[in-house]
């Protein structure tokens, strides 16, 4: 198996699976390496916590559009159809739907962009990256565009926006929602990421909300994390660490990426950071998160110490949270 | 094929559109909207659209992009429409041009504007208010002003008509597009 870190060492005896994970695994089907990871990480009664939201789906939640509509007016209209909302306790403009979720979707103001239908934890990564209206950002992987048209309201629709997806057929996705949401300030490509490496420094601030293996939409997809192998997390923390390596190269001296992914896996989220703070020492730092949600990143897991620094990132798990399981971190490039 | 390309508007377009939009919404406002914008309009694709675009994201098309990328945007800024013989405004720059100017529209009541955003035509019944002058194609807006897309008049005077179940005017483009089709 091709580990693509070069800077510390992965012993894999970590997957070997213990007695309570084989326990776990044959309870829940799910295959007992994974289970072990789970155990390693957040214990076992928490562990079996996180395989009861296996399948059970996730509460829909959606962000007012700010550029559109107040979120009382955007609350009454929608209470007034008999769609109940729920403030969410660390976003001002998100809201759980409580009543209605069926008709969520349907509605006269989803046509006109007074919202975007999204989960909590992928509204964080923006809110964390905070651009301003002067701001040069770099969306890596855009599509649809729930966190495109979210940096656009942060930006209050000026600066500029570069919003990346390689695929035409999601392409043409981001563009109807961008229109939809009345984004004015994006450009949106059609290329493959690792071209834009040619844009160095160019950015002041960088989105890089990661392709991933998906292990946080257990609650939503628990097949696909059934099917996973040890080697997936390894493919995708190769990729990972490319494209984080392009938003270094790509970002300003002094501006900031913000890196997420929707899997709650260490191999694809601190072992990816501990690689770049290692290979960008003293050029790459990490900042600390100031959000009232979630579970301080791994520096110690499955045997292996980490840079202590990557405490500062964020964890969000669907048992605890009620979102996606989540990792998010915010670096800013010193040089 | 050949490769599509965004280029900036000649003049001769430029004003081509700007008249189209005038005459929809008057021309004080028209040319103070885009004032400080620049239009680019696509070439080499089975259409030519036109898109709306701040001086910074002008600056980075054609500083960055284009010389250091060389690639070409997907889309940029406000799609404004689609230019051909004649120019076919977008509903995202009608909807503009409707809140600053307050023109050129009709309201239909809430049943029928549910039913436009499933692309369905408008009955002389249905409309709530006409915000005069009207040109052939109008924007079409719920009891609250929220544009729901764009129709065409069937009839010369809206005010002449006395059946109230005659189609007044046709449905050109509706919100619920983004749904049904999308770009």
């Amino acid at each position: 198996m091709n580990i693509p870190f070069k800077t510390f060492n992965v012993n894999l005896n970590y997957i070997e699976p213990s007695l309570q994970a084989l326990h776990l695994a044959e309870k829940y089907d799910f295959p007992a390496y994974i289970i072990e990871r789970y155990v390693k990480m957040l214990g076992y009664s928490e562990a079996e916590e996180l395989l009861t939201t296996a399948g059970k789906g996730l509460r829909k939640a959606i962000r007012c559009n700010r550029l559109k509509i107040g979120c009382n007016e955007l609350r009454r209209l929608l209470e007034s159809k008999g769609i109940r909302l729920k403030k969410i306790d660390f976003i001002d403009y998100g809201f759980w739907v409580i009543e209605g979720e069926e008709k969520i979707g349907h509605t006269l103001e989803y046509l006109y962009g007074f919202y975007y239908i999204q989960n909590p934890a992928s509204m964080l990564p923006p809110i964390l990256l905070k651009p301003a209206s002067k701001d040069t950002v770099l969306d890596m992987c855009a599509a649809p565009g729930g966190k495109t048209t979210h940096l656009a309201e942060l930006m209050q629709n000026k600066g500029v926006i570069v919003a990346v997806d390689i695929s035409r057929k999601r392409a043409r996705t981001l563009r109807s929602h961008l229109s939809r949401m009345g984004i004015e300030n994006a450009i949106v490509i059609r290329t493959n990421v690792e071209e834009l490496s040619m844009l160095k420094n160019t950015f002041t601030k960088v989105l890089l909300d990661a392709p991933c293996s998906g292990e946080g939409l257990i609650s939503i997809d628990p097949e696909s994390v059934r099917k996973r192998k040890i080697k997936d997390f390894y493919l995708m923390a190769a990729k990972q660490l490319k494209l984080l390596k392009i938003a270094y190269e790509v970002t300003k001296p002094g501006g900031e990426i913000v890196y997420s992914t929707c899997s709650i896996a260490p191999e694809e989220n601190e072992f990816v950071i501990n690689e770049v703070l290692n290979t960008y020492k003293d050029k790459l730092v990490l900042e600390k998160i100031e959000l009232n949600v979630g579970d301080k990143g791994y520096s110690d897991v499955f045997g292996m110490t980490l840079n202590p620094s990557i405490e500062k990132c964020l964890r969000l798990y669907p048992h605890k949270h009620e979102t996606e399981g989540f990792f998010i971190c915010k670096l800013r490039k010193i040089r | 094929m050949t490769k599509l390309t965004f280029v900036p508007i000649t003049e001769k377009d430029k004003d081509k559109i700007l008249s189209k939009l005038s005459q929809m919404f008057g021309s004080v406002k028209v040319k103070e909207f885009f004032k400080s914008k620049e239009l680019l309009i696509t070439k080499g694709g089975p259409r030519q659209e036109v898109f709306i675009v701040s001086k910074e994201q002008f600056k980075f098309i054609f500083n960055k992009i284009k010389p250091i990328l060389n690639k070409e945007p997907y889309c940029a800024g406000i799609f404004a429409g689609i230019y051909g013989k004649e120019f076919r405004p977008s509903i995202e720059i009608c909807e503009k041009m409707f809140r600053l100017t307050k023109r050129n529209a009709i309201m239909i009541d809430n049943h029928a504007a549910l039913l436009f955003s499933y692309g369905r035509d408008i009955m002389l019944k249905s409309i709530l208010r006409i915000y005069e002058p009207l040109h052939r194609i109008v924007v079409v807006v719920d009891s609250h002003e929220n544009v729901i897309g764009l129709c065409k008049l069937t009839v010369k005077n809206l005010k002449n008509i006395k059946n109230n179940n005659l189609i007044v005017c046709k449905n050109v483009i509706d919100k619920g597009w983004y749904l049904r089709k999308g770009y």
